[in-house]
C-alpha cells in the first residue's frame, strides 16, 4: 500500500486501462486497450498520427469518459468531479498538445495561477512558481507576457507549470514535439530526474530517439489497438532484429559475396568493400570464406527500426 | 469564498482591466449614454418626462453593461472553448461549473461598474439639464430595477450565452447570440415608447412589478443553473 499526497493507493500500479474502447460515432479511435503503468516508470507511448495517443491522455486525465471498459488513476476514476477525485487529481500534472497558456498573463502570472488552482496559496504558489519557472531556465522571462514567448520557451513553461504542483505522476502529449536541441535536452534531463524521485511520467511522443534515451516501458498503438507493451530491451529483443556487416578484401569481392547472398534471398547493402543485410537464423555461414572476410559485426535494431517494422507490419499483435 | 473561484476570478480580471480596448469601451459607453441621457432629458411634456426618467434610468444600465460584456463572453467561452484552454484547465481539481462561475463573477465585476458610472451620469443629467431630481421622482422600486434587478438581466444573458457556447459547438453561434442580445434590446426600445405613452401618467414600476421581476430572475437564474449542473465536461473538450 503507498500513499501519493493524500491518497492511499493499494499496489504500485499508479495507472490501470482495463478493455478500453473509445468511440466517436461510428470511428472506434481505441479498441480493448490494457495497461498497467507502475510507479516510477517512465512510460512512452508511440504510434502513428491517429492511432489513439491523445484520446488515450484525454481519457487519463478525465476530459472524457470511456465507451466502454474502465480506468483508474491511482485507484480513482478521472472522468468523476466529485471531491475525493479532486484530491487525486491535485497529484497528476499534466502537459496537453494545446498547451493552454494565458497570453495576456506573464509566464510567472501563469505559473502561480495554475498552483492556485492545485490549492496553494498566496506565497506557497508564488514561491513553487518560481522554482519551477528557475528549473525550466526562464526566470529571466518570468515577467514577460507569454505572448511574447517563444514556441520552446512555451512548451517549457507549460511543463513548468505541469510540474507546479509536484505531482506524483505527469501525463505529457508529445513534449519534445517542435522544440530547438536544448529545450529538448532540458526536458529529458527533467524527465529523469523526476523519475528517479519515484515519480510516474507517462508520454506520448513521434521522437523515437527521444524515447530511447529516457523511457523504461513503452507501448506501441496501432489504429487504436495496442500492438506491443513492455519494457524497452523486450521490444527491442521481440520485434527488433540485428544487422551484419561484413568488410571484405576488396569492392570485387564484396560484389561478389553481394550476388550470392542476393541469389539466396538476401537484401544486401553495398558500399565499397563493405555489405550489410539482416541475416535470418539458418545463415550458411559457407558463403563466406576467412581469406575473403577482413571483419565482421552486428548492430541492434534501434526503437525506430522496431517502430517502423511494427507500424508497418499488419501481422505484428500483442 | 472558494480559494480557486477567487483566484479564477482574480485572473480573468487581471487579464483585462489594463487593456486599453476595455478601457475604450468604457469611455465610449459614457459618450454614448450622456447623448441618450441628454435627448431623453429634453422631453417638454412633465409626465412623460418622468416617465422617460425611469426608463432611461432602468435600460440604459444593462444595455451598456452588455455592450461592454459582449466582448468578454466571445473571449472568455467561445475563445477559449476553441483555443482549447477549457482541456487544460479541466485537468487541474477544479469542476467545470466553478471555472464557468469564476468567469461569469469575473464579467460581472468587469461590467457591473459601466451600470454604476451610467447612472451617476443620468444624475447629472437629469438634475442639470432636465431640471428634475432623480431622488425626489424615482421611486424605491424604480431605484432597486435600476441597481440590482436590470443588471442581473445581462449576466442572465451571459450565463445562458456561456452555456451554449459550452454545450454547443457551432462556428456561427457567437455571431447568433450576438444577434439575439441586440435583437432583444431593440424589441425593447422600439415597443417602449408606445408601452410609456399608454402608462399616461403612471409610474412604469412599482412594488408587484418589481416582485414579479424578481421571480423571473430568480427562474431564470434556476433554469441557467440547471442547464449549467447538467453540463457534461466531454462536450467542452471534445
Amino acid at each position: 500500500m503507498k500513499r501519493f499526497g493524500g491518497i492511499t493507493v493499494i499496489s504500485d500500479t499508479v495507472l490501470n486501462l482495463n478493455k478500453l474502447h473509445r468511440f466517436y460515432g461510428d470511428f472506434e479511435a481505441l479498441s480493448g486497450i490494457s495497461l498497467e503503468i507502475k510507479k516510477g516508470q517512465i512510460f512512452g507511448y508511440l504510434g502513428p498520427n491517429g492511432s489513439g495517443k491523445t484520446t488515450t491522455i484525454k481519457l487519463l486525465l478525465g476530459l472524457i469518459k470511456p465507451s466502454s471498459g474502465s480506468l483508474t488513476v491511482l485507484g480513482e476514476d478521472p472522468y468523476v468531479d466529485d471531491a475525493r477525485a479532486m484530491d487525486t487529481r491535485r497529484n497528476i500534472g499534466s502537459m496537453l498538445e494545446f498547451d493552454g497558456l494565458y497570453e495576456q498573463l506573464t509566464g510567472l502570472q501563469n505559473l502561480v495561477y495554475w498552483a492556485e488552482l492545485y490549492g496553494l496559496e498566496d506565497q506557497n504558489a508564488i514561491t513553487q512558481a518560481k522554482e519551477m519557472i528557475d528549473s525550466m531556465k526562464l526566470s529571466e522571462w518570468a515577467g514577460t507576457k507569454v505572448a511574447k514567448y517563444s514556441f520552446g520557451m512555451r512548451k517549457r513553461l507549460a511543463l513548468a507549470r505541469a510540474m507546479v504542483c509536484d505531482p506524483d505522476i505527469l501525463i505529457l502529449d508529445e513534449p519534445t514535439v517542435g522544440v530547438d536541441p536544448e529545450s529538448r535536452f532540458l526536458i529529458r534531463n527533467m524527465i529523469k530526474d523526476l523519475a528517479a524521485q519515484g515519480k510516474t511520467i507517462f508520454f506520448s511522443s513521434h521522437d523515437l530517439e527521444e524515447v530511447q534515451k529516457v523511457c523504461s516501458h513503452i507501448a506501441i498503438l496501432k489504429k487504436g489497438k495496442l500492438i506491443f507493451k513492455g519494457t524497452l530491451g523486450d521490444v527491442i529483443n521481440k520485434l527488433g532484429r540485428f544487422k551484419l556487416f561484413i568488410r571484405l578484401k576488396s569492392s570485387k569481392n564484396a560484389y561478389l559475396m553481394a550476388n550470392k547472398l542476393h541469389e539466396v534471398g538476401y537484401d544486401v547493402k553495398k558500399e565499397g568493400p563493405l555489405i550489410s543485410f539482416y541475416p535470418e537464423d539458418d545463415l550458411d555461414m559457407s558463403l563466406f570464406t576467412k581469406e575473403e572476410v577482413l571483419d565482421t559485426w552486428k548492430i541492434s535494431s534501434s526503437l525506430e527500426d522496431v517502430y517502423l517494422k511494427a507500424v508497418a507490419d499488419e501481422e505484428v499483435e500483442t | 469564498m472558494n480559494f480557486q473561484f477567487k483566484s479564477i476570478t482574480l485572473k480573468e480580471l487581471k487579464e483585462v482591466y489594463t487593456r486599453k480596448d476595455y478601457l475604450f469601451t468604457m469611455i465610449l459607453n459614457i459618450i454614448i449614454f450622456l447623448g441618450v441621457g441628454y435627448i431623453f432629458s429634453q422631453y417638454d411634456t412633465e409626465s412623460l418626462k418622468k416617465l422617460f426618467m425611469e426608463f432611461t434610468f432602468m435600460v440604459a444600465p444593462p444595455f451598456a453593461m452588455w455592450i461592454v460584456g459582449f466582448p468578454f463572453i466571445r473571449e472568455k467561452f467561445s475563445d477559449e472553448k476553441l483555443l482549447r484552454r477549457f482541456e487544460a484547465i479541466l485537468t487541474t481539481p477544479v469542476s467545470l461549473k466553478t471555472v464557468w462561475a469564476g468567469k461569469l463573477a469575473s464579467i460581472f465585476l468587469l461590467t457591473y461598474p459601466t451600470a454604476i458610472l451610467i447612472v451617476i451620469i443620468f444624475l447629472f443629467i437629469w438634475y442639470f439639464l432636465g431640471g428634475l431630481n432623480p431622488f425626489l421622482v424615482l421611486s424605491a422600486p424604480v431605484w432597486i430595477m435600476t441597481l440590482i434587478i436590470t443588471p442581473a438581466l445581462p449576466m442572465v444573458y451571459a450565463g445562458f450565452s456561456s452555456w451554449s457556447i459550452l454545450r454547443f459547438t457551432h462556428p456561427k453561434l457567437i455571431q447568433i447570440l450576438q444577434f439575439l442580445g441586440i435583437g432583444g434590446f431593440l424589441l425593447v426600445f422600439l415597443t417602449s415608447g408606445r408601452f410609456i405613452r399608454s402608462m399616461g401618467t403612471d409610474q412604469i414600476v412599482n412594488w408587484p412589478v418589481v416582485a414579479c421581476s424578481f421571480v423571473g430572475l430568480a427562474i431564470l437564474t434556476g433554469l441557467m443553473l440547471l442547464l449549467m449542473n447538467r453540463l457534461d465536461k466531454e462536450t467542452v473538450t471534445i
